[in-house]
């Protein structure tokens, strides 16, 4: 793939790194100014040498590749920009602890009558309750439920264990509904009454 | 990966199927993530637990609508973001060039013997220029006094440029330098390492300037004060998008300039056109250095300032 090429493919990838630098800073100003030290990064030499090293760099859709590797670079400034913010130290311990965590398999579920469900209704509630989420908890969310990414994809991408992304989307998950769930209005609107 | 993790990972990453709840199972039906060694796990608990099947229902369901409210959720692209993307594209791309042909033209030239050869022309011109200059340096340190009030700003105007071009070029070994990200943390890490006001406004300035604050990290420009260098990317404003300029200030005054004017320091004869410029004022006890190749921006920041342009050199 020649160069000119390779920038387009990367370029047509905007509005998805836009969308999880936006939900990473929840922020316009802060997503707009990571997004573009995402593509200065990215373009570098060193970046694209280690973007033609990856196995799926010579994939046929080539379009997923540049954008996984997008969204690692999104994730890798992100957090680097995180650690050295001396004025939320707090946030990076968290996230670094909540990364060794594995799988919480005796955490129950929501236990509530599934049969009858609105989602169109709910739709203000949810999003609040994606936002009070932390970022690493979002940005899971994000590649699994609008990029469509599988578990291992995801991995990949935030370089840790499919495990650890099994478990920070469990608990994503869990938290979401549990907000739907304490929140009467949506609870009517979903029809989630306790058993 | 620590041992915990180790304990419930498999070789290839997975979780430990002995240790997945029932509630994961069916999250990873759900999401079509079951492996075929849990599949007959949970067509188990379909069979035993009547409620299964909408449970995966409403899993699926709620990954849509997490996937809708995201989608919804986010503003539109900004208009110009594109647009900024491409300058850093192309900033990156000039980066690459400018090193490639570097690293090329210094390739081409040591690979030829003669380069090497002790009585070579080039080992022979450069005796030459080596003898001369240590003469003229010899000369001229004799004519001055023992110290100079010009000698600090010509070493610091020269370091300046050097640096700049360095961290331009070089972004990568040059990363670890550039700590602070956001305009609003450089007066604090200044105060913290000068215990010298910088203020906010003069940094914000540069934007009505059409310069992007980039990052900041402390430098060690010539002289005893400590100092910061701040680097700036145009908008496209007032020069071409994505080029690059240096604010470097020192906690110290400079004899050499006045207060309330403007200097250009130095200038590099890298390319006729646009030269590596230096400006420089002392404004507060500062002394500011700012370096790039487009005057025309550089004259935008001063005005910004309420700086004068500069008058000419010293």
């Amino acid at each position: 793939m020649d160069r000119a090429e390779f920038e387009r493919k990367a370029l047509d990838q905007l509005e998805a790194v836009h969308r999880l630098a936006y939900h990473l800073t929840r922020n316009g100003d802060a997503a707009g100014d990571l997004v573009q030290e995402v593509y200065l990064r990215a373009f570098r030499p060193k970046a694209v040498a280690r973007f033609e090293e990856r196995p799926d760099s010579a994939d046929e859709d080539t379009g997923s590749s540049i954008r996984s590797w997008l969204f690692t670079i999104t994730h890798n400034t992100f957090y680097s920009k995180v650690k050295r913010d001396q004025r939320a130290p707090v946030a990076v311990g968290e996230f670094y602890s909540d990364a060794a965590d594995g799988p919480a398999p005796d955490e129950s579920g929501p236990a509530w009558d599934r049969a009858t469900l609105d989602w169109e209704q709910v739709d203000g509630a949810l999003k609040e309750a994606i936002a009070d989420l932390k970022p690493e908890y979002r940005e899971i969310l994000l590649m699994w439920g609008v990029d469509g990414l599988k578990y291992r994809e995801i991995a990949e991408i935030l370089e840790v264990p499919i495990g650890t992304i099994m478990s920070r989307l469990h608990r994503a998950r869990k938290l979401v509904a549990e907000k739907l769930q304490s929140d009467e209005r949506a609870r009517e609107d979903l029809g989630l009454d306790r058993v | 990966m620590t041992e915990r993790q180790h304990n419930q990972t498999q070789d290839d990453g997975w979780v430990d199927p002995s240790r997945i709840s029932d509630e994961q199972l069916i999250r990873m039906a759900a999401d079509q993530e079951l492996r075929p060694e849990l599949q007959a796990r949970f067509d188990e608990l379909v069979a035993s637990d009547g409620g299964a099947d909408a449970a995966v229902r409403f899993e699926r369901e709620l990954r849509e609508a997490c996937g809708r409210a995201m989608r919804d959720d986010c503003p539109p692209v900004p208009a110009g973001l594109m647009a900024r993307c491409r300058a850093a594209v192309a900033e990156a791309s000039r980066e690459d060039e400018a090193v490639a042909e570097g690293l090329v033209a210094r390739a081409d030239e040591t690979r030829e013997q003669s380069f090497w050869a002790a009585g070579g022309p080039i080992m022979r011109s450069l005796g030459a220029i080596a003898a001369t200059m240590l003469l003229a340096f010899v000369v001229w340190q004799m004519s001055q006094p023992a110290t100079t009030a010009s000698s600090s700003y010509v070493e610091a105007a020269g370091f300046v440029s050097g640096e700049h071009n360095r961290c331009r070029l070089n972004p990568d070994t040059t990363r670890t330098k550039f700590t602070v990200t956001e305009a609003e943390a450089v007066p604090e890490r200044f105060a913290d390492l000068t215990g010298r006001a910088l203020s906010l406004s003069d940094l914000l300035a540069a934007s009505s300037a059409g310069l992007r604050f980039v990052e900041a990290g402390t430098c060690h420009v010539p002289g005893r004060a400590p100092s910061m260098h701040l680097t700036f990317s145009s908008d496209g404003t007032s020069c071409p998008k994505g080029s690059s300029f240096s604010l470097f200030v020192q906690a110290a005054g400079s004899a050499d300039m006045a207060e309330g004017e403007t200097y250009v320091l130095h200038r590099e004869d890298d390319d006729p056109d646009h030269p590596t410029t230096v400006y420089g004022w002392t404004r507060d006890g500062l002394t500011y250095y700012l370096v790039g190749t487009r005057t025309d921006a550089m004259d935008q920041f001063c005005e910004a300032l309420g700086q004068p342009l500069p008058a000419g050199q010293i």
